[in-house]
């Protein structure tokens, strides 16, 4: 079996043996999925969740926000 | 309905925290031996000619199998590595080299019987409308792997030996068993 990383959060692995192995995407996650790799098979699983883009849309109240100057004297 | 299981089986072995690696295509068939732990009792003669059961607490099991490894590869092909060491210190690069150690590891074993022959790992999901008959054995002890070359060809005597339960009170002895109405589910890793 070879494993080769891709990235922090990935890892392909690859089954140059003869005989099958069962690999798992997310392991010890509550989205953990089994993936069985018969000889020759090879596939990407994610060694753990990369974060969540966070959308560059601007919501409608920050694109509407006016600059104001407040002069506060005392 | 399954009238009883024969020829064809598959069984997996996992070291804590890596990969289930299908082992059956190394096994001979009718080496395979479970030996379940007995829940014997003494008893105790009473007085007045009754008898008194005293439990003795469930032993160990112990699974052998005879298997014809070529090397001592991690991946199926080998399991010297696992006896003599733990899952972080395999070699993986050619050529291979393991020294003995005092590291001993845990490991799952699954043994899996089904109608469904497709399937290629012991771990593996039983769809409905298959029977099935699986063992998982968890936290295991790779106990023995003696080899011979005594009949001309090089085979390896392997034991596994479990404790009922691990020190606080869990289960380490699990079967499941579908009928196949209704779908076995593959099993999780073992971390």
């Amino acid at each position: 079996m070879k494993v080769e990383v891709i990235d922090e959060y990935r890892q392909k692995i690859i089954n140059d043996g003869e005989d099958t192995i069962t690999v798992y995407d997310l392991r010890g996650t509550p989205e953990e999925k089994q993936i069985v790799l018969n000889p020759g098979d090879e596939a990407v699983i994610y060694i753990k969740k990369p974060p969540e883009k966070k959308s560059k849309k601007k919501t409608e109240k920050s694109e509407n926000r006016e600059e104001v100057d407040i002069n506060i004297s005392v | 309905m399954v009238d009883a299981w024969s020829e064809w089986g598959l069984l997996a072995i996992t070291a804590k925290g890596q990969s289930d690696v299908e082992y059956s295509g190394r096994i001979v068939t009718d080496s395979l031996d479970i030996d379940t732990g007995d829940k014997d009792f003494d008893i105790i003669n009473l007085l007045n000619g009754g008898r008194l059961e005293k439990p003795t607490p469930e032993a160990e099991t112990v699974i052998t199998f005879d298997a014809y490894f070529p090397d001592i590869g991690t991946s199926g092909s080998g399991i010297l590595q696992l006896f003599h060491t733990t899952s972080s210190n395999w070699d993986t690069s050619q050529p291979l080299e393991i020294t003995n150690s005092r590291n001993r590891d845990q490991f799952r074993i699954a043994i899996l019987w089904t109608e469904d022959t497709s399937l290629t790992s012991a771990t593996a999901q039983v769809p409905a409308g298959s029977a099935a008959l699986r063992l998982v054995i968890t936290d295991a002890r790779l106990i023995s792997a003696k080899m011979s070359f005594g009949d001309g060809i090089l085979k390896t005597t392997v034991k596994f030996k479990v404790a009922p339960f691990s020190r606080t009170g869990t289960a380490n002895i699990k079967w499941q068993s579908t009928d196949g109405t209704a779908t076995l589910e593959a099993l999780s890793s073992y971390s």
